[in-house]
Order: C-alpha cells, then structure tokens, then sequence
C-alpha cells in the first residue's frame, strides 16, 4: 500500500518528470519511430496511406554505390574534423586557462564562431575560398591559391574540413577549459615541485585529468560530424561533381530532389546505427582510461 | 453649380461601388485561404498583390506561405501540418508528380480563363489524362545571352545576330569577339544550369523534338535503348560545349564562379556571352546598361537550313495548382478565382511581368516588360522560334540534374571525358526505379 508520503514523493516526481518524458517522446521518440516506420514504405511525402514494402529501400541502399561512397567521405571528413577540432579546443583551452591577460576577451572572441550559425558561416567562408584567398593568390602570384580550393575535390574537402573544425573547436574549447580549470592546483603543484617540466605536467598531470572532457568531445565531434548537413549545404553543396557530397546531404537530396522518402529513411537508419555503434565504442574506451579520484 | 454636381455625382458613384462590393460581400461566405509561392525574394510586393486581390474579392482572405531555401520540402511541411496551401505556384514537375492531390481545373466552375492561355496547359497534363492541374504562370526563354554594345563594337551596328546559324559561324563570331579583346564567352558551372539547362533541355529536345519525342527519348534511355555515343545529337551537343568550354572566362578555374558574378561580367561588357536565360531579371535589374542585352540561337550544327539553328528553348517553368487534398469544397472554389486572378488579372500580370521580369503565355497581357531578355524571347516566341522543352521539364526524373549536372561539371573541368560523362548519364537512367 502507497502510504501518504510516498504518493507525495510519487507526485513531485511526475510533476518534475511528464513535461520532459511528454517534449521526449513527441520531439524525439515518436518521430524516430516514425522515421523507421517510413523506411519500410513507399511513400510521396503527402499522403497518409502507406504500401508497405519491406526491406526493399534497405536493400536498395546497400547496393547504391553511391551510399557507400557518401559514407566514406563521411567517415574521411570526420575523421578529420574529430582530429582537427579537438586538438585546436584542447590547445585553446590550455592557454585560456593559463595565466593569459585579456583571456576573457579572448574566450568570447574565440567562442563566436560557434554562435554564427552554420549556413551563414559556409557562405562567408564560401567567398573567402572563392574570392578572398583567390585574389591574394592571383596578386602575390602564388599558384596554389589562384584557384579556388573549393573547385577542387581534394580542397574542397579540406575547406571542409577546416570551417567546421574552426567552428567546433569554439565549443569544445569552453568544455575543455572546464576540464582544465578542475584540475586540482596542488596536483600540478606537486609535479613542478618533483621537478616535472610544463611538457611533462601537460601530459602526465593535466591532460589524465581531463579525459572525461576528452570523451564528451570525443563524442560530441564524432555525432555532429557524422550529422553535418548546414556547413555542408552552404559551402561545398556537394561539389564540386559530388565529391563532398556527405551522407546527411545525401539523405536531404533523395527526401526532397529524388522523392524517394523510404530510401532516405532508410539511409538514415543505417546512418543511425552506424553512428551509434561508433559512438558507444568510443565513450567505452575513453572512459575506461579515465581517472578517478 | 457644375462643381456640386460632380462632386454629388462621384460621391453617389463611390456609394454605388461600395454598396456593390458590399452586395457582393453578402452573397458569399467569407472563406480564409492561403497561397504558397516558390518566387522567392519578392515577399512584400507578394503581400501587396494579395492585398489587392482581398479588396476586389472582399469575402476571401488570404495567408501567404512564403517559400525558403528548400521550396519542396517548406511546401511538404505545410502538408504534414495539415495545411496545405489552397494555391500553388510551383515548378510544373512538382505539380505532376503531385497532381493526385490537385484539382483538374478543366472541373473548376467556369474554367473560361483557359480560353486566354495561348500555350503551356498541355504541360501540366499527364501522359494519357486530359485533366489539367495547373494554369501556366510564366513562359521563359533561354539560350546564348549576348551583349549588343560588344558585339555592336565588334561588328557593327547592323550586325543581325540571326546570321550566326552554324557552328563555323559561331567559332567565327568568337574568334572576331577574341580579336577585339574582349572574352567571348562565360560558362556558368552551377549543377543545375548545367544539368538542367545545357544538358537536359538540349538533348531532350532533340532537333525540334515535340512533347512525344522528349518522351521517347526518355524512355528509350530507361530501357537502355539509347546509346548516347552514338547518337549524334549528343555529339553536337557536346562538340559545342567544348567550344564554350575552351573559351569560357574561367577556364583557369571554371567552377568557382558564381550566377551573379557570371551575369555581372556579361551586363558590364567584360565577356561578350553566357549561356542562361531570361529568369534573371531580378539579379541583373540593378545593373547598369542592361537594355544592352539580348538573346541568340545556339548553332548545333553546321547546317544553315536546320530550322534548329535559329531557334532558342524555351519552357513553361511554374504553375499556379489548387490542393483539392485539405481544403474545403468552398476554399477550393476561391483558390481557383485566386489562381486565375493572380495568372490573368492585370494585376497578376503586372506582378509577373514588371516585377519578376517574366514572359506570359496569354492573350490579354497589356504589362509592359522591363527586362530586356524577356522581350527577347518574346519575339522569338512570336516569330515561333522557341524549342519548347517544357515536357523534359515537367517529365524527367526530378533528380536528373542533381545527378547529372555533376558530371557536366567533371567534364567543364576536364576530370571527365565524353565516352566516361555518356556513359554516367546512361547508368542514371539505367539505375532508375
């Protein structure tokens, strides 16, 4: 029997809990069931009768070339961007923590990248690589930078590349220098006084200390890089020819160019699956290494 | 004396119109519709043209959906919210493939409007189906856009562009241009222009192919029936990208630049042609000396007798639908005056054609065109020199420039070849569902 107390207890844990279960399931689950749903169907994107053809779209997904070829880039550019920002975020987050005048100014100076949202940001970039570096290229006669780096497959994924790291390493930079901020002073302290020079207070003192914010980078990187759809549209558009067409890209063009809705499902499905299985491995065997006080 | 009199007489005259609006008024329910439109970056002078339309139709009121970047998939949303717009103006592929949930305006309670569409209905009908589900909204011409003031600079003022009709004479129009020192061509690299335009539009045309011909040729590359390397239309396609290629501006890096950049160079006389169409009113408006360009044929081949060599293409790019799927039987009915209104009215038509810069199909246009490329394809339009390839437009798969523009861009920048670009467009449509 539920005493008294315990229907209270009952009470305040579904007043503070059904807002958030009611805004998670119909944000988040139902659509994701939808989703699925949708990626066993033929479907026109209008009607609310479905056919029904099972496994068809994913078995037309696994023989698209194409699909595996988007994937691949995927994985190169994320590899890239994982890389890429969270060694800029560390670095960032190292020297606003250290005893930088101004570094306060320096933090939201650095920060604003992250603020701007991506569209913007890959036009901007978009007619830095196309006229800005291009015109200081043709002036100073550097023939690398005549051309713009967006016109060829290799640059255009390093262009990639390197916008979303600048604007990711903004937000991973706030959440290493938590990390480092937390690191106990007496700790760092000790080493130096053991003689540990800063190379080997980095990598023996700090750098084990924030291995849980190495692995909510690790994660956030590896999820929005896997994810990215508005850099993508917005610089490259998959070009040039298609090759930076990546996988979310792809699977915006098949929904609303091709029309072909349970194909794009089911593409997103698998991108799910793929992404989930990287991304559980990873917070494993980063968080195994942590350390613990 | 006389003054009281007229202004008694234009007060009883401004009673008389109110009273009959307000008779009028009463006749009808009042109806709330709304109006989804893919003419992105005229949303104000689209408020105003509904305000207009609200105030000669007092009883039905509009909301406007204006569209965003990704025009099908805003309108979709619409759909999954159970708010379908009542009227559509959209690509005439999208009506087609969407026509289940439109209504055959041959159905619509009077449908004499369609006595004052001179062409295009015929594209918004489906293989085999005489409904129509859409009223065409504009008709566009596209082809070698050319500066008058270089070519008059170059040849001269008499100089009749008509009399570049073969591929000699057009190498040789370049080479006199080149002579000049001015550049004599820019090719614009956008996937879409390429794919869509250069290459779809052209090869499914054929030489003067008529709507059964686009069709055939289709089908033909669907069942594989259709070798593209041994077809010698493609090939004269291709032999004459290659000249545009080789003399395009940015051959040093032909698929950096951009629409506006590309239309800059041509308005402002530092490239002689481009091939684009007449849709770019609103991007080059600002220009200066913009009544300095024109539109001319695209010689194919050798043959000065080829009826091709002389012709533009043309298109019926949108429609005005009526979504007969989420609205009401009485909403339906006053999205059809709204339709007819904004394809028809003056009011309609001063929209289409002195803001957006549009050609129209219609026989009761008195609008006065501003841009310079539609009145070009005007004349062409009334000398019957326009290849109209609207049915490539309305029929193909909706990807194909998606998925072949692409690999024209490959080939503009030389990482492909004909034999390897013939070959990919074929397994497109091989791999078709």
């Amino acid at each position: 029997m539920v005493t008294r107390r315990g229907w209270d207890t009952w009470k305040l844990i579904l007043l503070f809990f059904c807002p958030a279960l009611f805004v998670w399931l119909t944000a988040m689950v139902i659509p994701f069931l939808y989703g699925i749903f949708i990626s066993f169907t033929k479907w026109d994107g209008i009607a609310t009768e479905y056919t029904l053809i099972g496994f068809a779209n994913y078995v037309k997904v696994f023989n698209t070339s194409k699909f595996w070829l988007s994937l691949q880039r995927t994985g190169i550019y994320t590899i890239g961007t994982v890389v890429l920002s969270n060694v800029m975020g560390l670095i960032l987050g190292l020297l606003l923590t250290s005893s930088l005048k101004g570094r306060n100014a320096f933090r939201t100076a650095i920060y604003v990248p992250n603020v701007v949202g991506g569209v913007a940001m890959g036009y901007i970039w978009q007619y830095i690589f196309s006229y800005g570096f291009t015109r200081i290229g043709q002036s100073m006669g550097i023939p690398g930078l005549s051309t713009s780096m967006l016109s060829d497959p290799t640059g255009a994924m390093v262009a990639l590349v390197l916008v979303s790291s600048w604007q990711l390493s903004a937000y991973l930079m706030i959440i290493y220098v938590a990390g480092f901020t937390n690191v106990p002073a007496e700790l760092v302290e000790a080493a130096r006084v053991d003689g540990a020079t800063s190379w080997g207070v980095f990598r023996n003192v700090r750098l084990p200390m924030i291995r849980p914010s190495i692995t909510i980078c690790l994660f956030l990187a590896i999820v929005r890089s896997f994810m990215v759809f508005d850099v993508n549209l917005s610089l490259t558009d998959g070009g040039p020819f298609n090759s930076t067409e990546l996988i979310a890209l792809r699977i915006y063009n098949t929904a609303f160019v091709s029309l072909k809705f349970g194909n794009a499902q089911a593409q997103a499905v698998i991108l799910f699956i793929i992404v989930a299985i990287i991304s559980v491995l990873q917070a494993y065997f980063t968080q195994k290494r942590e350390v613990q006080m | 004396m006389f003054k009281k009199l007229f202004a008694v007489l234009t007060a009883l005259a401004m009673l008389l119109s109110l009273t009959a609006v307000f008779a009028e008024s009463a006749e009808h329910e009042p109806v709330t519709i709304s109006y989804y439109s893919t003419q992105a970056g005229v949303d104000d002078e689209t408020v105003a043209t509904l305000a207009k339309f609200m105030e000669q139709y007092p009883w039905i009121t509009v909301n406007y959906y204006p569209c965003g970047d990704d025009q099908l998939a805003a309108w979709l949303a619409l759909y999954s919210a159970k708010t379908a717009p009542t009227v559509s103006l959209l690509d005439c592929g999208q009506i087609l493939n969407y026509s289940d949930y439109m209504m055959d305006l041959t159905k619509a309670e009077d449908p004499s409007f369609f006595d004052h569409v001179l062409s295009g209905t015929e594209f918004f009908q489906k293989e085999g189906d005489e409904a129509i589900y859409g009223i065409p909204g504009s008709y566009q011409g596209f082809s070698l856009l050319y500066n008058k003031t270089i070519v008059k600079a170059v040849f001269g003022e008499d100089f009749d562009v008509d009399t570049v009709n073969t591929v000699d004479k057009l190498v040789e129009f370049f080479d006199k241009i080149e002579a000049a020192g001015y550049p004599s061509t820019v090719v614009f690299s956008a996937d879409w222009a390429l794919g869509a335009h250069y290459l779809g539009c052209q090869l499914f045309s054929e030489w003067l192919g008529d709507k059964e011909t686009q069709r055939k040729i289709m089908a033909d590359l669907k069942e594989g029936n259709y070798n593209l390397m041994e077809n010698e239309h493609f090939n004269n396609l291709m032999n004459v990208f290659d000249i545009l290629k080789e003399r395009n501006i940015n051959k040093a890096d032909p698929l950096a630049d951009t629409q506006e950049g590309d239309l800059e160079l041509l308005s402002h006389g530092k490239v002689a042609t481009m091939f684009q169409g007449d849709w770019n009113w609103l991007a080059i408006r600002n220009f200066e000396n913009i009544d300095e360009l024109g539109i001319m044929q695209l010689p194919l081949t050798n043959d000065a007798d080829d009826p091709r060599n002389s012709m533009i293409l043309g298109s019926c790019p949108k429609g005005y639908a009526v979504d007969i799927y989420q609205n009401t039987p009485e909403q339906q009915a006053a999205g059809v005056l709204l339709a007819q209104w904004l394809a028809l009215s003056p009011e309609g038509e001063d929209f289409m054609v002195r803001l957006i810069g549009s050609t129209l199909p219609f026989d009761n246009v008195t609008a006065v065109n501003e841009n310079p490329l539609a009145v070009s394809t005007q004349e062409y339009l009334n000398e019957g020199r326009i290849l109209d390839c609207s049915t490539y437009l309305c029929e193909a798969p909706t990807d194909f420039w998606l998925v072949c523009g692409p690999f024209m861009q490959a080939y503009l920048a030389g990482q492909s070849d004909r034999a390897t670009l013939a070959q990919e467009i074929q397994d497109y449509f091989a791999d078709l569902d």
